[in-house]
């Protein structure tokens, strides 16, 4: 144990700490955590009613079946409440990348001593926009023609000015909006601090005096990003979004949707919290950057009427491998409520149950103590890999349960969490019932063990 | 009085404590990670806070995962 601890504290403690620290990952992470509540509000919005309002929802098609129902409520609402959230999810998720843009670029200039980090923020929107082509081609139908007996129309394809593409905004534009942000707040602050600013005299207020700072650096920021557009669009025949998606954004996917991905980045993290370091900030942007565009892409699936169409997303995690938090820990507190025999471990099982329920385990973690404690190593370990490869067969391979493609805040209880992040979906939500059947299972021979165990003042 | 849960850095954590003009003091270590302090704040909850903020701010404070409570 003593030779594990020297090596997390000379290894995973400073890479932890750098991780922390380095300033684009701090950046990514603040103008996540700063868009959270507008996501969260959209991802609300989607779910009440593709669970609730919408008349092939769970809710909404039993409801239906009743006349009265169908003929008086469902037209009210879908003329009312449902467009309302529509366009509540539109604002919040939809075109989120603006916004994850701003709050990325806002934070980053912070790091970089910027004291108006507003105008980097804006320059930062206003770049990504450069970056996105003025015009869209649309496939207007051509002339009928018979083929084989076959009616077929001729694809003729028309260009459009003045209008935006939603692929520039929406989850396959993440990558693009990242590299955006993080690259034109480090140009704009690097020209500032080079001098390049023009400089008023001191009678003038201070926020004119600001904006005025801000002119050049913003302009040249606009020109040589204009610049990067131009040779996407005319030599790469491709916007600036659109190649990075394809050779960034999509392979981390398609990487991230392997089983062995995730179970390997959720050990490590579990790993860690054992040996009492935030395993969370080491492999949270792994996580960020490969399950969060799966996430988003699932949830614009479903509100276009379609199937998602990712197993694994970000929240897969928390919905069937930590059931009561980190650990899984709700299924020990149910396994000492079983065979737990020592007092001490009773008494702190009942203590932590209510906030266990709602995802909050620090009195297990530290009470227990689960961090250090050689006996609970394995299943604290183990069990939420051995949950999430379980359930991601029953919902990948096994076409059992539904995927994931919404979610509450981090705090929804285990099972119910299923049934939102699925969308009420019921495979989904006996295949989280189950999971967390089997993490009291595993940790059953555990606390048994425990039992046996003296602690230093009964020996 | 406050407990401090740490497995880690509990070295730094003391002596960073002690060193803020008095406010804090080590009173006694019980296990493996719990750290005992009192306090000359009057109100403790702050003091707590106080401490965990003070922690935070270096730059192991924050990757090591830790737990205050008021006693």
């Amino acid at each position: 144990m003593n030779g594990f601890t020297a090596t997390i504290e000379r290894v995973f403690l400073p890479m932890a700490n750098k991780v922390n620290n380095q300033r684009h990952l701090a950046a990514i992470r603040d103008g996540f955590i700063a868009g959270m509540p507008l996501a969260l509000a959209g991802a609300l919005a989607a779910m009440f009613n593709n669970v609730f309002l919408l008349p092939w929802s769970l809710v909404g098609e039993l409801l239906n079946r009743m006349a009265w129902y169908h003929e008086s409520v469902q037209p009210f609402l879908s003329e009312t409440l449902i467009p309302i959230f529509d366009q509540i999810w539109w604002g919040g998720v939809g075109l989120s990348v603006i916004t994850t843009i701003f709050a990325i670029a806002y934070n980053l200039a912070k790091k970089l001593g910027e004291e108006e980090a507003l105008i980097p923020g804006m320059v930062a929107v206003i770049c990504y926009v450069v970056l996105t082509p003025q015009s869209q081609s649309f496939n207007i139908a051509g002339a009928i023609y018979e083929h084989s007996g076959v009616y077929m129309a001729e694809a003729v394809y028309q260009s459009f000015w003045g209008v935006l593409s939603w692929n520039s905004f929406n989850s396959q534009a993440i990558f693009a909006g990242l590299i955006t942000a993080l690259l034109t707040t480090e140009l704009f602050c690097w020209l500032k601090s080079k001098g390049l600013i023009i400089k008023m005299p001191d009678g003038v207020p201070p926020a004119v005096s600001k904006a005025f700072s801000a002119v050049l650096p913003a302009g040249i920021s606009l020109f040589v990003v204009a610049a990067v557009s131009v040779f996407f669009l005319r030599v790469l025949n491709a916007p600036f979004q659109v190649w990075i998606n394809e050779l960034l954004q999509a392979p981390l996917v398609r990487l991230g949707q392997s089983p062995i991905s995730l179970i390997f980045l959720m050990t490590l993290s579990q790993f860690l919290w054992f040996f009492g370091v935030h395993g969370m900030l080491i492999v949270e942007p792994a996580l960020g950057l490969m399950y969060g565009p799966a996430g988003a892409a699932n949830q614009e699936l479903v509100m276009q009427g379609l199937e998602p169409a990712y197993a694994i997303t970000r929240n897969f995690i928390d919905v069937y491998g930590m059931h009561g938090g980190s650990g899984a820990t709700l299924g020990l507190i149910v396994a000492i409520f079983i065979v737990g025999k020592k007092p001490h471990h009773r008494a702190l099982a009942k203590m932590s149950l209510a906030p266990g329920i709602f995802q909050i385990n620090e009195p297990m973690i530290f009470g227990l103590p689960l961090v250090l404690n050689p006996i609970m190593a394995i299943p604290f370990i183990l069990v939420p890999a051995i949950t999430i490869a379980i359930a991601w067969f029953f919902t990948a391979v096994v076409p059992f349960a539904g995927y994931l493609w919404t979610g509450g805040p981090w705090t929804t209880p285990p099972v119910i969490s299923a049934f939102l992040a699925s969308g009420g979906d019921i495979g989904a939500t006996i295949l989280a019932a189950g999971t967390f059947v089997l993490s009291i299972a595993l940790y059953i021979p555990f606390v048994i063990l425990a039992n046996k165990e003296k602690s230093p003042d009964e020996e | 009085m406050f407990v401090i849960n740490s497995p880690r850095n509990q070295k730094e954590i003391i002596e960073l404590l002690e060193s803020q003009d008095g406010k804090f003091k080590l009173v006694e270590k019980e296990g493996i990670m719990k750290m005992v302090f009192e306090t000359t704040m009057e109100d403790k909850e702050a003091a707590a806070k106080l401490a965990k903020e003070t922690i935070k701010k270096q730059t192991w404070g924050k990757s090591i995962y830790f737990q205050i409570e008021v006693k």
